[in-house]
């Protein structure tokens, strides 16, 4: 979730230092030639570099511990076990045999592949392909911010001999020259606006899950006053928060949502604070869409429930819990990779919402009652069999202009350009 | 009363202020021992999982924070090694220190079958004082409603502030990072009181990644300080290499962190990254003021050998 689009988010410490780690031995290599090379340096420079060197080591050997050996990236990791999750989502995708183990598949991540939420949804997508193609190969390379970094990862994917490369967040415009210039290649990435013969894009709607979420907290509230904490304030956030209000208003009218954005997509001790001050302000359910798991601790702490951003923080803390939509990546990448076996893969530019299995739930927490679960069941057949439509008009902003006038909406298609509004009924602005 | 936004927002800012206070205080002992330890952020990093750890295996708050405090130091006593003894470049140790610390925190986090990623909080944090005394108007939530480690801080700016100005142990310390060679002869080690005073910075800063683990978030997350290390590393500039200025530093940083986003909820227009970027400018402002006045500078200039290598026989 986080990196998306912001470039500025690179300036946290954690993501500069740990660049690709092929970067950090190629700078440890250059580190040691150097020294032996200068004369001049005294034993005790040249011994304390070789220190620094081999410390540096230890934090690579930190995070790459399983390292591939040989000819693969020097980044890429061998993935977390497979877990029991896995063969579940396995289970739908279509039973393919036979021997794929010339086919290899490189998933490149914006963080870490346990970072419980974005990422780690992915590689689940990964897994799922892997249990669909037995014998064939997934490697995963972490902690990729786009930029520089990210084509090199994309090139050393390509000279890894992958057969189809993943990105899971904004790569376009890092990735495009790789992908020209190698079109036996197929390259997949997450939210791209440009196709090529050999790039195709993904994105999944948030909103549709969202708006279940919505039912969800909507429901749960005692205060009437749901908080809400967001990054920053792109269309694809502003769409999140519209259908998570639009949801809980549908089962409470008297609801507000109150927004605050935190202005990162990672910073526990920041927004620690602004789950503080929403708590504060008297909100007895939190929903976010930021990275950290404090949401979580701090509503528990305040005796209210939390509703996860694709998170499922069921074991973190059990009786806050109520409820977070997932992405689904691993019926869309099964059938991306069978089409690219198959050759008839045809570029496109996939935006799947519930209807599309590109949805779905984390296991709902204890408070979520059956009664709560039929709302949200009937919204979600609703949507997935058309008769509910989100945005279908009367909607009023919550300055009181109408956005969405009687008998229209925001077309399915057309969505990822909406919103630069707030719905009636959120407590917010968008920050200039 | 003490529902209302203001009283809580200052309850809230003090307990946000704490993990910084304490590494600040840790890292304002060894730079007045001429020490500079940049890597903060790493030691709070490897602390706060150290902490986490030990909290989910004991339970126990106190156990954890002191885990956590010696897992700072034992990383401390790397940079210690490389610019004491080995007289290395002390801004490069304390950036590698950093990068050891946040990859060493992700592969402590991320290892075993039941990665502490994804284990509940092991420690309950209770405030320390009956709730009794939490109700009284105003100043409950604010001076009596908060757990130990909130008071045991404010005691150790005490302690610090008392020990480095009125002992002869702080004068000895002061003095090995203000001349080390005078120092020398008179007769103190001062590669030892340096090696402490790392051992102590490495402490606080693994105390305060604790706290912030434990009592703030209470979940552990990779990389989960998030710069909070190098603002504990601007506080100890801002405050002078002062203790008690440290304390008022993080409280107020604390406070305006938290304001950003009740003067939001109150839709009052002004960015919170501009409240955020307030201690930053007052620590830019310390040192542009430090170098245009001779006479406020002798006040709160830093320690005349910091960041210098003292190597005995070079005159």
């Amino acid at each position: 979730m986080r990196n998306r689009f912001d470039p500025g988010v690179m300036n946290t410490v954690t993501e500069t230092n740990r660049a690709s780690s092929s970067n950090r031995h190629t700078h440890r290599a250059n580190r040691t030639t150097s020294t032996t090379r200068t004369n001049r340096t005294t034993r005790t420079t040249r011994f304390g570099a070789i220190l620094i060197g081999a410390s540096l080591l230890v934090a690579a050997c930190g995070s790459d511990d399983e390292e591939a050996a040989g000819t693969a990236p020097a980044a890429t990791e061998a993935p977390a076990d497979a877990s029991a999750t896995t063969a579940a989502d396995a289970a739908t995708a279509p039973a393919a045999s036979g021997d794929f183990s010339d086919l290899k598949v490189v998933m490149i991540l914006d963080g870490s592949a346990e970072d419980g939420g974005w990422n780690t949804a992915h590689v689940k997508g990964g897994e799922a392909i892997e249990a669909a193609f037995p014998g064939m190969t997934i490697e995963y390379v972490e902690e990729v911010a786009p930029g520089q970094t990210a084509t090199n990862a994309f090139e050393d994917a390509v000279a890894a001999d992958a057969d189809v490369v993943i990105g899971t967040t904004f790569y376009q415009d890092d990735m495009m020259d790789v992908a020209a210039a190698n079109p036996d290649v197929t390259f997949l990435t997450w939210a791209g606006y440009e196709t090529a013969p050999n790039v195709g894009h993904f994105d999944g709607a948030s909103e549709d899950g969202r708006y279940l979420d919505g039912i969800v907290a909507g429901s749960l509230t005692k205060s009437n006053i749901i908080g809400y904490a967001a990054g920053f304030p792109f269309n694809e956030v502003n769409r999140a928060i519209n259908a998570f209000t639009l949801g809980a208003k549908s089962v409470n009218p008297d609801v507000e949502v109150q927004v605050v954005y935190v202005s990162t997509w990672f910073d526990p001790a920041i927004e620690q604070q602004a789950a503080e001050a929403l708590v504060n302000a008297g909100a007895d359910v939190l929903a976010h869409e930021v990275g950290a798991q404090v949401y979580a601790t701090v509503a528990a702490k305040a005796g209210g429930y939390v509703v996860g951003y694709t998170n499922d923080w069921s074991t973190i803390e059990p009786d806050a819990w109520a409820s977070s939509f997932l992405y689904n990546w691993g019926p869309y990448y099964v059938s991306q990779v069978q089409a690219v076996l198959d050759g008839t893969w045809e570029p496109a530019i996939s935006f799947g919402g519930l209807k599309d299995d590109f949805i779905d739930f984390a296991p709902y927490g204890p408070a979520v009652t059956p009664e709560i679960l039929a709302l949200v069941e009937e919204a979600k057949a609703g949507i997935i069999d058309g008769s509910l439509d989100i945005f279908a008009g009367p909607i009023s902003d919550n300055a009181g202009n109408v956005v969405i006038a009687e008998g229209e909406t925001v077309p399915f298609e057309t969505r990822t350009e909406c919103c630069q509004w707030l719905v009636e009924g959120v407590v917010g602005e968008i920050p200039a | 009363m003490n529902d209302s936004v203001l009283v809580l927002s200052i309850a809230s800012a003090l307990v946000a202020g704490t993990p910084i206070l304490l590494a600040a205080l840790g890292e304002i002992v060894t730079e007045r021992a001429g020490v500079m330890n940049l890597g903060v952020e790493g030691m709070m990093l490897v602390g706060a999982v150290s902490a986490f750890w030990a909290g989910v295996h004991t339970g126990n708050l106190a156990v954890a924070l002191l885990v956590g405090g010696l897992a700072g130091s034992l990383l401390s006593l790397v940079h210690a090694v490389l610019a004491i003894t080995l007289r290395v470049n002390q801004t490069v140790s304390g950036l590698s220190l950093v990068i050891v610390g946040s990859g060493l925190s992700a592969f402590i986090g991320n290892v075993g079958d039941s990665p502490l990623l994804e284990a509940p909080n092991g420690v309950d944090v209770d405030p320390l004082l009956p709730a009794a005394l939490a109700d009284v108007p105003v100043l409950g939530p604010i001076v009596f409603g908060h757990d130990i480690v909130v008071y045991l801080a404010f005691a150790a700016v005490a302690v610090t502030g008392r020990v480095l100005y009125r002992t002869t142990f702080g004068l000895s310390l002061r003095a090995v990072g203000e001349d080390p060679a005078a120092a020398d002869a008179a007769g103190l080690p001062v590669t030892r009181i340096r090696y402490l005073a790392t051992a102590i910075g490495g402490f606080g800063a693994g105390v305060g990644g604790g706290y912030l683990v434990l009592a703030v978030l209470g979940t552990w997350q990779t990389g989960m300080t998030a710069g909070a290390g190098w603002i504990a590393v601007a506080l100890v500039i801002l405050a002078g290499w002062r203790p008690w200025l440290a304390l008022i530093g993080a409280y107020v940083f604390g406070a305006l962190r938290g304001l950003g986003f009740t003067l939001q909820i109150a839709q009052v227009d002004i960015p919170s990254d501009f409240l955020t970027m307030i201690p930053f400018v007052a620590a830019y402002l310390v040192v542009v003021l430090v170098s245009a006045s001779p006479t406020r500078a002798r006040r709160v200039a830093a320690p005349a050998a910091l960041g210098e290598p003292y190597r005995r026989e070079e005159r």
